[in-house]
């Protein structure tokens, strides 16, 4: 477990850069962008901003359904690059110590029964969505994650135990997989990168009725001194979280071991990555190749 | 002949039985359906047509789809019960619509499983909380079955866009001219008034006095692409695709050739998810770009609302009943249809004309609502579609359709209040426009290449001579007078004797008939611009475009085809309102025209010398030149002599009198531009008339340039369209 958890904000400036090249200049282009972080128990959003190149005709910004800050725009001229910043300055407090938590049949069991608010803010992360198939693997997500689940086990307990298990048995490459890779393959090949790690604890949980998030977002760069350098540094980083009725949201990282996730920074969250893919969009004119180019940069300041 | 289950027709009135079951007439009248159907493109929609002009494929299949000529029948009595079980229907599901969108108690309480509701993508969370829509459900179908004992059931809510309500006027359109005398007879409810309810149902949907309404329909490809368009006809509004309109500073907006003109309701034919890309659980690239966040800023209105589909769910459906009973503490009238309970009992029939005769047939039967803000109101008819032996009723496979008839004169007509909105007017939206520009195009490239295959084999049928007069040299200039026409890079055969000019007649026809299917394909995308007649020469333009390729086409029916073709033009000139749609149209007509002369008169005459005596060949080749531009004629006419290059060549381009003439083309050309006060256009054109006194090789080169450059500039200024819209995404 990380015990090294330290007391005390850090403050983190992060830089995350989209740039898409067109071989042939676009007419027209619209784009939805998840980059903005918002406050969370744990973190206080100091300054944030989006600046996009060429000056957009017009840019919005709403929250969507789970309140995660929105920025849509339109740039409706001829344009053959189209460059997307965000910089932010957060300050992140870590969490307290954790127990291992209520038994995690009788968390599932409130889970199933939640009424009133709880329905409208828990219950919804229980469901199947786009990239957590349980129609179809359900039961494949349910074998993975068993050994887990002893009977009785604290739900802190089991989703660290999920999160080592992840970490253990499955090996980070970013070659293995792309946007497109289903479940299923992440399943076989045993390999892929942290949003499939993100979306596979979600899926495990979930397919024992617990209720989990995805949550989209950054990890520091820069390793204090002695550490190793963390993985999925430089990326935009996913990770989940799992609800509890005593401590509500507990983060976890699989792909890096840690519960409660240390020194990341959180965008935003939702039912998986459909719900906070960072840049997407529509470009409208002629068929022509094109490349992009995305840098992350995490610093403390 | 009938089962001893519940049959409708044990219902019906002696005479109406005697009338509609009468085996012989029923014969008849389904060749007089299929007949009607196909004229207006529906009973089988034309398929296997090319790549359209812009470069987007259309690439449909053959769908055949039948109307039964025996009328679904629904005596007053029953159909005022269901109508009043409809309304209730749909007013209770507008209460749960609010409800799942809004406070949503349904969940707080547990009525409505949350994992059903959120595991399906037709749940739009966008919608949960945002500003509610001032009406979920505009529209309403509801697909009912009648049990073998006679008992009504939903099978399901069509909450979505409740597709069929075009083809169910269309049908009723079909089967009162097939069926005139026994329909005028019967007192079966009419329709007509029901288009304008809709209308005004939908002009309520937004808050604006006079709403402009759209009809937003997925295009040609898209499988009910019928219903939509003969819809938008019936309604007097303007069918458009994601490509017509266009999201501006949270407003939407319809382009046109005049610019972009605001839009505030749109009856979208299209499922939520492939309404805006931008959204979450979106379909591809279909659709407007940030449309919903128009909608959610009130820049636009949705008919129905973003989100209405989460009911036709089958996991959220199963819960419809106990939902309307927990936030009303009613039970509704019609009950679900439960397969293995229901089915065992069987399905009531209906009489269906088959091969073997008329025999019973089980049958789902669609009824429509609309919500006008005020009333509800049902439409007196519906469409009923019959199941194929091993059909559920939720997918009917069968591709049979009966028109529904309400018989009793004892319903109050439909009240349509007077709309209070002017719709766009003379506005054209810049896709239709592009379309009537290219189906005229390739109206015209048809026909000059049908005529010059009519003319040469009419030619060689009287005198087989021709085949190897000089040496063959006739039939190499025929050849290659064709392959400039269509277009074709100037390959000599080396096949023998006439076998190379049959050959290249053949081929000349495969081009005609892709020539046709272009113009058939933009012609199906702008169907409310052109007038009932031209649909019918449309249909005949399919028939025989399936009879030109492959082979040399008969004289008869080229003959057949360039009369169509003239026709089509007659109608185009007689029938559409003189605007900017019509000009459009014409300009493609001109220009098609103008580039056709010289592409012939480059193959055909550039190696004419024009010295009396002119050699057989040479004569013979103006003459073709003459007759393949129905110039012969007035050729005759004037000079009375045989034919002789200059005066020919004069005829052909410089004779402002001759409307087959280059400059008689070329000065429409110029007052279309004028018009539009297009000063790009004007001068282009200009430099194309001052050509015209060059020497005849630098003239065609020269007005060559100048009319493609005119062409290139005309799509760029009116039709710079999206061209293809893609999804980009960032990796992770």
């Amino acid at each position: 477990m990380s015990a090294a958890s330290t007391a005390g904000d850090r403050r983190y400036r992060v830089t995350h850069r989209t740039e898409y090249r067109y071989d042939v200049a676009m007419a027209d282009g619209y784009t939805v962008a998840h980059l903005l972080p918002r406050d969370t128990p744990t973190q206080r959003v100091e300054s944030s901003l989006v600046s996009v190149d060429p000056e957009p005709f017009e840019i919005d910004e709403y929250a969507d359904a789970f309140g995660n800050r929105v920025t849509q725009f339109g740039v409706h001229r001829p344009h053959d690059q189209l460059v997307v910043e965000a910089v932010s300055t957060v300050s992140v407090s870590e969490p307290g110590p954790l127990d291992d938590g209520m038994p995690w049949p009788l968390v599932a069991e409130l889970v199933a029964g939640a009424r009133d608010d709880e329905a409208l803010t828990v219950a919804p992360f229980r469901a199947a969505s786009q990239f957590v198939d349980l129609r179809r693997l359900g039961a494949r997500f349910h074998e993975l994650a068993a050994p887990s689940f002893t009977p009785d086990r604290g739900v802190v307990a089991v989703a660290r135990d999920l999160c080592h298990r992840i970490f253990t048995d499955f090996v980070f490459d970013p070659t293995s997989t792309d946007m497109s890779t289903p479940l299923a393959d992440v399943l076989v090949g045993r390999r892929g990168v942290c949003q499939d790690f993100a979306h596979l604890a979600t899926a495990c949980l979930r397919s024992f009725g617990l209720a989990a998030r995805y949550v989209s977002g950054y990890i520091e760069t820069v390793p204090p001194a002695g550490r190793p350098r963390m993985i999925g540094a430089d990326m935009s980083h996913a990770w989940c979280s799992v609800w509890t009725p005593d401590a509500g949201w507990i983060d976890f990282d699989p792909t890096n071991d840690h519960l409660p996730a240390v020194r990341h920074v959180t965008v935003g969250w939702g039912r998986d990555y459909a719900d906070l893919s960072p840049v997407r969009g529509v470009v409208i004119g002629p068929r022509a190749g094109q490349s992009l180019e995305v840098s992350v940069d995490v610093a403390p300041v | 002949m009938l089962a001893d289950r519940f049959d409708e027709s044990t219902r019906w009135d002696p005479d109406l039985r005697s009338a509609l079951l009468d085996r012989s007439r029923l014969i008849e009248w389904q060749h007089q359906t299929d007949r009607l159907l196909m004229a207006e493109g529906a009973g089988h929609l034309v398929h296997d047509l090319p790549v359209r002009a812009d470069g987007r494929g259309a690439d449909i299949e053959s769908r055949p789809w039948r109307l039964d000529p025996v009328p679904f029948v629904i005596d007053t009595a029953t159909f005022k019960w269901l109508a009043a079980a409809v309304v209730e229907r749909m007013a209770a599901l507008e209460t749960v619509l609010a409800d799942l969108y809004g406070e949503r108690r349904l969940l707080r309480d547990g009525v409505v499983p949350s994992d059903s509701l959120h595991s399906t993508h037709r749940y739009r969370l966008s919608m949960v909380n945002a500003p509610a829509p001032l009406r979920w459900l505009t529209t309403y179908g509801v697909d009912l079955v009648r049990t073998a004992d006679g008992v009504w059931k939903v099978v399901q809510d069509l909450t979505d866009a409740p597709p069929g309500l075009g083809y169910a006027l269309l049908d009723r359109s079909v089967m009162a001219r097939v069926l005139s005398d026994v329909h005028a007879r019967s007192g079966v409810a009419s329709l007509a008034r029901f288009p304008g309810v809709l209308r005004r149902a939908l002009a309520a949907t937004a808050p604006t006095a006079s709403p402009r309404t759209v009809l937003f329909t997925g295009g040609i490809d898209h499988p009910s692409y019928i219903d939509h368009s003969y819809l938008a006809v019936q309604l007097g509004v303007n069918l458009v695709e994601g490509a017509d309109l266009v999201v501006r500073q949270r407003r939407l907006w319809l382009r046109t050739l005049d610019g972009l003109e605001p839009v505030d309701v749109v009856y979208r034919r299209l499922e939520d998810p492939g309404i805006d890309p931008l959204e979450v659980g979106s379909m591809g690239s279909a659709g407007v770009p940030g449309l919903l966040l128009a909608v959610r800023s009130g820049g636009a209105a949705l008919a129905n609302a973003h989100g209405a589909g989460v009911l036709e769910d089958p996991d959220v459906a199963a819960y419809v009943s106990a939902a309307v009973d927990h936030l009303l503490g009613t039970d509704l009238r019609l009950s679900r249809y439960e397969p293995e309970v229901d089915r065992g009992s069987g399905l009531a029939s209906t009489p269906v004309l088959t091969e073997v005769g008329v025999v019973p047939g089980e049958y789902v039967l669609r009824m429509f609502a609309t919500h006008d803000g005020m009333n509800v109101s049902v439409l007196p008819g519906g469409s009923c579609r019959l199941l194929a032996p091993d059909d559920r009723p939720t997918r009917p496979t069968a591709c049979a359709a009966k028109d529904v008839w309400v018989i009793g004169s004892t319903l109050t007509p439909l009240v349509v209040p007077p709309l209070p909105q002017v719709d766009f007017g003379r506005s054209v939206p810049t896709r239709a426009a592009a379309a009537l520009y290219w189906m005229n195009r390739a109206a015209e490239r048809a026909e000059a290449v049908a005529r010059v295959i009519r003319v040469v084999s009419s030619r060689v049928e009287q005198d087989p001579g021709l085949g190897s007069l000089d040496g063959g040299r006739w039939s190499e200039r025929m050849q290659r007078i064709s392959r400039g026409l269509r277009q074709a890079p100037d390959d000599v055969s080396d096949l023998p004797g006439l076998d190379a000019l049959y050959d290249e007649l053949s081929r000349a026809g495969d081009d005609v008939a892709f020539q046709i299917g272009n113009l058939l394909t933009e012609a199906t995308t702008v169907r409310e611009f052109l007038s009932v007649t031209t649909g019918r020469v449309l249909e005949r333009l399919a028939t025989s475009r399936a009879g030109l390729r492959r082979h040399v086409a008969a004289v008869d029916d080229l003959d057949a085809l360039l009369t169509d073709l003239a026709a089509l033009v007659g109608l185009w000139n007689e029938s559409t309102v003189r605007g900017a749609a019509w000009r459009l149209g014409d300009v493609g007509r001109r220009l098609e025209r103008s580039q056709v002369l010289l592409d012939g008169v480059a193959a055909g005459l550039g190696d004419v010398v024009g010295d009396p005596p002119l050699d057989p060949v040479d004569a013979a080749t103006i003459e073709v030149m003459l007759a393949a531009n129905e110039s012969l004629v007035a050729y005759r006419r004037r000079y009375r002599s045989d034919v002789e290059l200059q005066a020919a060549v004069s005829l052909l381009l410089c004779d402002r009198s001759n409307p087959r003439s280059l400059a008689f083309s070329l000065e429409r050309l110029a007052e279309h531009a004028a018009t539009a006060e297009w000063e790009a256009g004007v001068v282009l054109v200009r430099a194309a008339e001052d050509a015209l006194s060059l020497d005849l090789a630098e003239l065609v080169s020269t007005v060559q340039a100048a009319l493609d450059e005119f062409g290139r500039t005309l799509v760029a200024r009116w039709f710079a369209a999206p061209v293809s819209p893609r999804v980009v995404v960032s990796r992770r």
